[in-house]
């Protein structure tokens, strides 16, 4: 049988007692740890702290990362807010409006020395309106009306065309149609077919 | 977190943003503020006063340097205290240097002979002497740990960031270190008594 050492045996009453005593000595160390006296720093230390830095130069670009990720406030009256918004308002617009024209007309009326003058025409006397639509003007018949003379059976259209192919179709009272008269056509993936124009930089009108 | 602590924060969140502004000079408040408690770590880690005092300046001014760093929001004082920490860790390391602290080895009016204090003290001039010497027993975590909780009065979870442990690492060295430190000074106390 084993022998315990009956120092070690120890009452229920006395390891409070030890519990007690160690809780009581953490308090008083804590005690002695917060009240331990501090080394004063030399008097020095601060103005060579600050000699150094101020010889530091931040560099621009951390001053301007600084500058542009440091929240700012801005304050205004309605007032102010009210044209600023008109202005901002009108330059949406005006952008807007420039970028549909000239998306609009995208092979049409470029400033270059190389167009080409393409004649479409369309013998379609009964028609009321024939318009041609294509890749050259992103396939918007407005600035692309074809007119037929006093008298004549004929409909037709000049645009100045920059060399390369382009695919079109004409629209006659709403309805698109092929070219009647072109060699090439290509299918338009919907089941109709549009016609096949390839403009080459020699070409004379066409 | 007191208010006290809440405005100090503030105030410290407040130099940072001026300093990031360009104003220099604000970082002087900073320096002031924890000048003590970065040379006291220093003084702890190398008992040199002379090391210290390089050592305290080279942190404030790796802190500057390191400023843009510094994540807004948080605490500058145990940011600070890392960097400290590593500065010292690598210098004694370059070094290979043991320390040994001693009361003794103070300067007179270098604030541990505190003439004044001694009556206002709970414990007298022989226990701070043990209290130091049981410290530098302790492991460098072990000690910091205490110091920072109880002698700087932070939370954990700053004392946490400040020796770079998880929450529940650093209540442990808080635990076990207090445990140790008592033994060391019941150890102490008794062979004093004895002799």
């Amino acid at each position: 049988m084993e022998k315990r050492d009956p120092k070690q045996q120890t009452r229920p009453e006395a390891s409070a007692e030890v519990r007690a005593n160690a809780c009581g000595n953490d308090e008083r160390i804590k005690s002695m740890i917060r009240e331990m006296p501090d080394l004063d720093p030399p008097g020095q230390l601060l103005s060579s702290v600050m000699e150094a830095v101020r010889a530091k130069k931040v560099p621009l670009w951390l001053r301007a990362y600084r500058w542009v990720t440091s929240p700012r406030s801005v304050t205004f009256t309605p007032l102010q807010v009210i044209p600023a918004m008109a202005l901002l308002l009108i330059l949406v617009m005006s952008a807007f409006y420039v970028y549909e024209r000239d998306t609009r007309n995208v092979a049409l009326n470029r400033p270059s020395r190389e167009l080409v003058p393409v004649v479409f025409t369309l013998n379609m006397p009964q028609a009321h309106s024939v318009q041609v639509i294509g890749s050259f003007n992103n396939w918007v018949p407005q600035p692309c009306e074809l007119h037929k003379d006093n008298g004549s059976t004929r409909w037709i259209l000049t645009l100045q065309l920059q060399p390369g192919r382009y695919e079109y179709a004409f629209v006659v009272d709403g309805t698109p149609m092929p070219d009647p008269h072109a060699e090439f056509y290509q299918d338009d993936g919907f089941g109709n077919k549009n016609t096949v124009l390839s403009l080459e930089k020699t070409d004379d009108a066409i | 977190m007191s208010s006290f602590d809440r405005n100090v924060e503030t105030e410290d969140a407040e130099v940072i943003a001026a300093i990031w502004d360009g104003d220099v000079n604000a970082y002087s408040i900073l320096v002031s503020r924890y000048q003590k408690p970065v040379f006291n770590l220093m003084f702890r880690m190398t008992g040199s006063y002379e090391d210290a005092t390089d050592l305290a300046q080279e942190t404030f001014i790796k802190a500057y340097d390191q400023l843009h760093r510094f994540q807004k929001g948080k605490k500058f004082f145990p940011w600070l205290y890392t960097i400290g920490m590593n500065h010292a860790k690598n210098f004694l390391r370059q070094r290979n240097r043991t320390h040994c602290v001693s009361i003794d080895d103070c300067e007179m009016g270098s604030g541990l002979d505190y003439p004044g204090q001694q009556e206002d003290n709970i414990c007298s001039k022989l226990d701070y002497e043990l209290l130091h010497t049981a410290l530098d027993q302790l492991p460098l975590d072990y000690r910091e740990a205490l110091v920072l909780r109880y002698h700087e009065e932070l939370s954990m979870e700053d004392v946490a960031f400040a020796l770079k442990l998880k929450l529940s690492a650093a209540k442990m060295r808080v635990h076990r270190g207090l445990a140790r430190l008592r033994e060391i000074l019941e150890k102490g106390q008794n062979g004093k008594e004895r002799s």
